[in-house]
């Protein structure tokens, strides 16, 4: 019998608030999180919004986030990190996790790890020349560093690695962290993902024409794009078994997961949804669950055209009659697509959403994409809806990204 | 006979064809007469070794590749990556479906000179510099998004980041995968592209030397490039007839305190002894390729095969640094480079490890073995 694995810590960050319990009370309030940004000079985008959370320094008062000079996304990395081990009952790692420290893994996913180092370095050098900027931000953006910094923080002595699957990179990293405990590799695998607001993400998809200049309105018959967001989620992983004999609280089990790759172009999506189709089909297989198990469904849904459309024809053919009888979801459109860190982030939400009994509402939607028909997308107040109370055994997250990455994962009930 | 099929756990993983694209030879076969003519044996320091590494490839042709034209604004590191995963890939031969075959690529750099241009011309020009194609070629998974549309690799694609040993990482996870039934096949491997602006970051800080450097206040390696790629499968009855090069029996990982130290070592030792007793081989019958590169793990390495030889479980009966020697410091690459000169040891009967250690103390080793004859070749 193959073995269950449980999510027994949970860490956040995004600009819905720090924490679990902030985040689910900021969605019940049904208010997109976008401000004005303020991570770089945006007044020269036409794009200017987006989703930043707090500073790390208020996001964790009296959490060492190491030193000053770390950039903002390592030093929210580390305090999501320490609230996820707080939350398992394992505070501050080392010998609080109850395994040996090389069967303690790190595996996280993130497109751009410490690239607002990088910039720091780029804008010097271009201040002071080449052979004046300084090159030790450059050492701290490799994925390596980051890696080596946040293992030795919580003593994680095992396998540790960065997936970078774009915008599925979260949700990719929890997969595999399915794999490495079914196979018995290790006992507490700590994994997630995350991404700050950053100008080279914010220029390179506008240069795409991605953005939206008003809001994010996912499935939306008018969207127009998305906004981007800064975001953070760590889930503690060990198996059921070990979980339940050391008497931690089980926030979900984790089912399935499974990724899969388009194979149709580097940054268009397949119209058709194929390889996103296979790849939730394949997370259902892989949790031993059909369609009509699945009680909610946390959308990549992103604003674009393309991507909602092909997301949409991927449901349907997995769905089939039982789409309209799924309330599904994009948070997308209160947080901002946060990249690397969306896969995890969402999990999150899809975890919140199981166990509140409450599916968030996708905002500002007046009237769904005509195509879309039989997509039961829970409306919000505005909207007449407000909500959806579920009873759901299981829920999905999806995400998928550049290069044709998808991934999806199933949480259900322990 | 039983009538049961076998789970996919119960399966050996062999590895059924490797591809090379480096400066020194391109393909297998041509790299492995390469490091023949390398020597071998140990040596204090790499870097002294006869004509130094050829780090650069040259009038790299792309003519080769699956839709060449539709990768005409493609980095060098998908090129030279997609061209190894070919060549993998032909060795391994067809028959399995592209929804069954993954890919996994590990690359500490990846597209940094283009992340780089793209950052100096917005630094420069403001929201006008960003590019499309920039940023489009420049996303970390390009390469994965390449190899799975020209290849048809349609399974799980994976891109690893991380230090030199993330190539080796990846193969931990891609034996997940195939264990855990996700995939029949998995090519799995690295690509690095020269970057003068790592040159000049990591000869700061001791890692790669710059050309032409004096040798006495040099440390490290000039950094080379190139690509390394595997074909990894599941032995299953219905790939019998695939070639089976190696069977790879363990690979573990672990965090080190740091390269320095009496606690380092430990570790070090720790993770030999657990990957080699995973793999059921003994050290002394193991030949080691070793992760020497000049810099100050060169030491570290040393210090750990001396107590494992005093330790009584016995050194490894031959160490080799020729991979570096080669072709200089290739980050990820190296210790792909590295699983292709051991195929050539274990097709004599014999064990051989990797070993990968990255200047941020993070090691990796990995063991293979020959299959059994009966599986070898079908």
């Amino acid at each position: 019998m193959r073995e269950e694995v449980a999510v027994t810590g949970i860490g956040i960050v995004s600009a819905l608030g720090v924490g679990p319990a902030a985040t689910l009370a900021a969605l019940e309030c049904e208010q997109p999180a976008f401000t004005e940004l303020t991570a770089f000079d945006a007044s020269r985008y036409a794009v200017r919004r987006g989703g930043e959370a707090v500073a790390p320094e208020v996001a964790f008062p009296g959490v060492d986030l190491g030193p000053r000079r770390l950039d903002r996304a390592l030093r929210h990395l580390i305090g999501t990190l320490d609230q996820a081990l707080r939350d398992a009952g394992m505070e501050g790692g080392g010998a609080a996790i109850p395994c040996a420290p090389h069967r303690r893994e790190l595996l996280l996913g993130s497109t751009l790890v410490a690239m607002l180092q990088a910039a720091e370095f780029v804008h010097e050098e271009a201040r002071v020349g080449p052979e004046r900027a300084r090159y030790r931000r450059l050492a701290e953006w490799t994925a390596e560093a980051a890696l080596q910094r946040v293992s030795r923080r919580f003593d994680l002595r095992g396998l540790s690695l960065v997936v970078s699957n774009a915008c599925a990179s979260g949700a990719a990293s929890v997969a595999l962290a399915l794999d490495r405990l079914r196979r018995g590799r290790a006992d507490v695998v700590v994994t997630g993902g995350f991404d700050p607001v950053c100008e080279y993400t914010h220029a390179g998809f506008g240069s795409l024409l991605l953005l939206s200049t008003g809001g994010c309105s996912p499935f939306e018959k008018g969207r127009e794009g998305m906004l981007l967001g800064e975001g953070y989620a760590v889930l503690v992983l060990e198996r059921l078994a070990d979980a339940r004999k050391r008497g931690a609280r089980v926030h979900a089990l984790l089912s399935g997961g499974a990724a899969t790759s388009d194979g149709f172009h580097l940054t268009q999506p397949d119209p058709e949804g194929r390889g996103a189709a296979r790849c939730i089909a394949a997370a259902l297989a892989d949790a031993e669950l059909a369609p009509r198990d699945v009680g909610y469904v946390n959308l990549h849904g992103t604003g674009t055209v393309f991507n909602d459309l092909s997301e949409y024809r991927a449901l349907k053919t997995v769905f089939g009659d039982a789409l309209p009888d799924v309330p599904m979801s994009s948070t997308k459109s209160y947080l901002g697509h946060t990249l690397g860190g969306a896969g995890a982030v969402e999990a999150v939400l899809a975890i919140l959403a199981l166990a509140s009994g409450h599916a968030p509402p996708t905002l500002n939607v007046r009237e769904v994409d005509p195509e879309m028909t039989g997509l039961d997308l829970v409306r919000s107040r505005a909207a007449g809806g407000g909500g959806r109370s579920i009873d759901a055994r299981a829920v999905l997250s999806n995400s998928f990204g550049f290069g044709g990455a998808n991934a999806a994962l199933v949480f259900s009930k322990p | 006979m039983s009538g049961r099929a076998p789970e996919p756990a119960e399966l050996p993983i062999v590895v059924t064809g490797a591809g090379v694209v480096t400066a020194a030879a391109r393909g297998r076969a041509a790299f492995a007469a390469a490091l023949a003519q390398t020597g071998d044996g140990p040596r204090p320091r790499t870097r002294q070794a006869g004509e130094g590494p050829r780090t650069r490839i040259e009038g790299f042709d792309v003519a080769s590749l699956p839709e060449a034209k539709s990768l005409r604004r493609a980095t060098p590191h998908a090129l030279f990556g997609l061209a190894a995963a070919a060549e993998a890939l032909a060795e391994a031969g067809g028959g399995v479906a592209p929804e069954e075959s993954a890919v996994l690529v590990a690359s500490t750099l990846g597209a940094a000179n283009f992340s780089y241009r793209l950052w100096q011309e917005l630094v420069k020009s403001g929201p006008l510099g960003a590019s499309p194609m920039l940023f489009s070629e420049g996303v970390p998974n390009a390469l994965v998004g390449h190899a799975a549309r020209l290849l048809r690799l349609l399974a799980a694609g994976h891109m690893i980041g991380g230090g030199n040993g993330c190539g080796l990482r990846a193969l931990a996870v891609a034996r997940d995968l195939l264990e855990c039934g996700r995939a029949r096949r998995a090519l799995v491997g690295a690509s690095e592209e020269w970057s003068e602006l790592a040159v000049r970051a990591y000869a700061r800080f001791g890692i790669v030397a710059r050309e032409g450097a004096p040798r006495r206040s040099a440390r490290g390696l000039p950094m080379g490039e190139g690509a390394a790629m595997l074909c990894l499968e599941r032995r299953d009855p219905e790939r019998a007839a695939a070639p089976a090069l190696a069977t790879l029996r363990a690979v573990e990982s672990v965090q080190l305190p740091s390269l320095r130290g009496a606690a380092a070592v430990d570790e070090l030792v720790a993770l030999f002894e657990r990957t080699f007793a995973a793999a059921r081989v003994r050290p002394s019958d193991v030949f080691l390729a070793s992760a020497a590169n000049g810099t100050a793990a060169d030491r570290l390495e040393a210090q750990a095969v001396a107590r494992l030889a005093a330790s009584g479980a016995g050194a490894p009966r031959g160490v080799s640094r020729r991979v570096r020697d080669l072709c200089g410091e290739t980050f990820s690459v190296a210790p792909l480079l590295q699983v292709v000169e051991a195929l050539a040891v274990v097709a004599a009967g014999e064990p051989a490890a990797v070993l990968s250690l990255s200047p941020f103390a993070s090691a990796t080793l990995a063991v293979f073995t020959a299959p059994p004859p009966s599986e070898r070749n079908g």
